[in-house]
């Protein structure tokens, strides 16, 4: 079973791609100004879904496990939902990028166990590591299946071979996502080690420590050292996605690099993000 | 000997200019299709972007020109 659905390859040039998103990176404001926040997601899957279409087929391969990173919102949202929700789901899928076998599993009468087997084997024609997803789903719920899906996820696009860009974001996402599992078991004060992803710029050993000691403020300090960016404990993820986005921002500077559309599909995410809090 | 040489040393002249404007023009025409779908008013400067590396190889074919005048 494949993840992403089979759209056909126009063989538009790169350059009339990053042409045309250079051109719409100041209107995607504008398009999500007032919306409701059904609307503001909803104009995010056209936007990504418009720009995959646009792809040829090598920037497709460049682009499709960031793609993949996105949908694994829409499949945990919809198998969530699968308990009658149908209309969100079907809204969901409307614009997804997921292919029709997959959207039927997670749209169809099939019951919540046949579902997270069809994602476990559509995962697991990109790497063996994805097995093991159903039983991690009977013992540990939704919470689990997800987590474990996401990780693995993680830990083996860093190890593919991945365009620079690419792999850089992958990396800082790693970074703040590991970061702020951190940060969240000492606030919350959890006993147990939390689950860090492999493949960041931040040893585990280093995690594990701050762990260890409870140690807020080394995580401030930490944060600090990677962004340049000076904290406190309330902003530890805005300035590690504030990262992200400098990161993307200059990547973006080349105007022949795929680091323009890079920047422009995480500008409209932070941007719906933020259109969302508002509403 | 010397006439193959200059024959050569035109075609050069004329062909790797014309490879060179080929390639920018290629370039800048998918950047400017790209640009003219969100934004139509932007023609008259494309166009004007795409006829720049045209100088390349009218300049090409006027030293092949004055290269060819000189067997003589």
């Amino acid at each position: 079973m494949e993840i992403f659905e089979r759209i056909e390859d126009r063989g538009y040039p790169t350059d009339y791609l990053l042409s045309r998103v250079r051109s719409r990176r100041v209107l995607y404001k504008n398009f999500i100004a007032g919306e409701s926040p059904v609307e503001i997601w909803r104009h995010l899957l056209k936007e990504y879904r418009w720009i995959y279409i646009q792809m040829n087929g090598a920037l497709r391969n460049i682009f499709r496990r960031f793609f993949i990173y996105f949908e694994l919102r829409t499949i945990f949202i919809c198998l969530r939902y699968k308990k009658g929700e149908y209309e969100k789901i079907e809204e969901l899928l409307r614009f997804s990028l997921l292919s029709d076998d997959i959207k039927e599993l997670l749209m169809g009468d099939s019951d919540i166990m046949t579902a997270i087997g069809g994602v476990e084997g559509a995962f697991l024609s990109i790497s063996d590591r994805f097995g093991g997803l159903k039983e991690i789903f009977m013992k540990d719920g939704f919470r689990g299946f997800e987590q474990e899906l996401t990780d693995v996820y993680f830990e083996n696009t860093i190890d593919s071979k991945l365009h620079h860009a690419i792999k850089d974001f992958f990396t800082y996402v790693i970074d703040s996502r590991n970061i702020i599992a951190v940060y969240k078991h000492i606030r919350w004060q959890m006993h147990d080690y939390p689950s860090f992803i492999n493949g960041g710029s931040v040893k585990e050993a280093r995690l594990r420590r701050i762990f260890e000691r409870q140690d807020i403020s080394g995580i401030t300090t930490l944060v600090q050292k990677l962004t340049g960016i000076i904290t406190d404990a309330g902003n530890i993820e805005n300035s590690l996605l504030k990262r992200t986005t400098r990161f993307l921002r200059e990547t973006a500077r080349d105007p022949l690099c795929i680091g323009v559309i890079l920047d422009h599909l995480w500008r409209c995410h932070m941007e719906t993000i933020e259109a969302e809090l508002i509403h | 000997m010397e006439k193959v040489l200059i024959a050569l040393a035109a075609a050069l002249a004329i062909g790797l200019t014309a490879i060179a404007t080929a390639w920018a023009q290629s370039r800048i025409g998918s950047a400017g299709a790209g640009t003219l779908a969100e934004k139509p008013e932007l023609s008259g400067t494309i166009i004007i972007l795409l006829a720049i590396p045209e100088t390349m190889v009218i300049l090409g074919f006027v030293v092949a020109t004055m290269i060819l005048l000189m067997i003589k």
